[in-house]
């Protein structure tokens, strides 16, 4: 999600801004330290413009 | 440290600031009700400590999105489960009567006091430990 969010050059405040949330949700997303509602993984995923797959790895 | 200084957080400084103007005025000329003095002294304190607190912090910081939505469920969650678990944990005590210093009295509203102080504090701390641990 970093990467992808770099290749955009967007900073972590403006994608919050961007899906809705705040900063630190971003934060804790993308050190992968917390589970985002669907609705939230194909915001985040849509803003990326990749497929919610590319942006988060789903661990069992 | 920034602090932030729009409309909103300048009102509520000055709301707290008047707060305590008017508690150090009943203080000074009403001695009757010197207690109602203290009390809005005391009041305006906190609200002086608020506003800075949320004057520090950027103004998304108390946004509610969804992970903040979650974490105060799961804290108040457990909070109540805290809560309940030391009613029942007191009562049982009563029952037995065991360490009844633990309740301060027979008074039902000194035990709902200690219910009610242990659940807020359960549930603030629960909330910042969950906040900061990433939920």
């Amino acid at each position: 999600m970093k990467e992808l969010r770099a290749k955009y050059d967007l900073t972590q405040e403006e994608l919050a801004n961007k899906v809705g949330v705040r900063r630190e949700t971003i934060v804790f997303l993308e050190r992968g330290k917390y589970n985002p509602s669907l609705k939230l993984a194909y915001d985040v995923a849509k803003v990326l413009e990749s497929k919610i797959e590319e942006v988060f790895i789903f661990e069992d | 440290m920034k602090f932030r200084r729009d409309r909103r957080i300048l009102t509520f400084m000055s709301v707290g600031l008047g707060v305590i103007l008017i508690g150090i005025l009943i203080l000074k000329f009403i001695q009757s009700i010197a207690i109602i003095g203290l009390i809005f002294i005391s009041s305006g304190l906190v609200g002086l400590m608020v506003g800075l607190r949320i004057a520090s912090k950027p103004i998304d910081h108390f946004m509610e999105d969804e992970r903040s939505v979650r974490i105060k469920d799961k804290a108040g969650y457990h909070a109540y489960g805290i809560m309940i678990s030391v009613a029942a944990i007191m009562m049982f005590l009563k029952i037995l009567k065991l360490s009844p210093s633990l309740i301060p009295s027979d008074d039902f509203f000194d035990g709902v006091l200690v219910i009610w102080v242990i659940g807020l504090y359960a549930f603030l701390t629960l909330k910042w430990y969950y906040n900061k641990t990433g939920e």
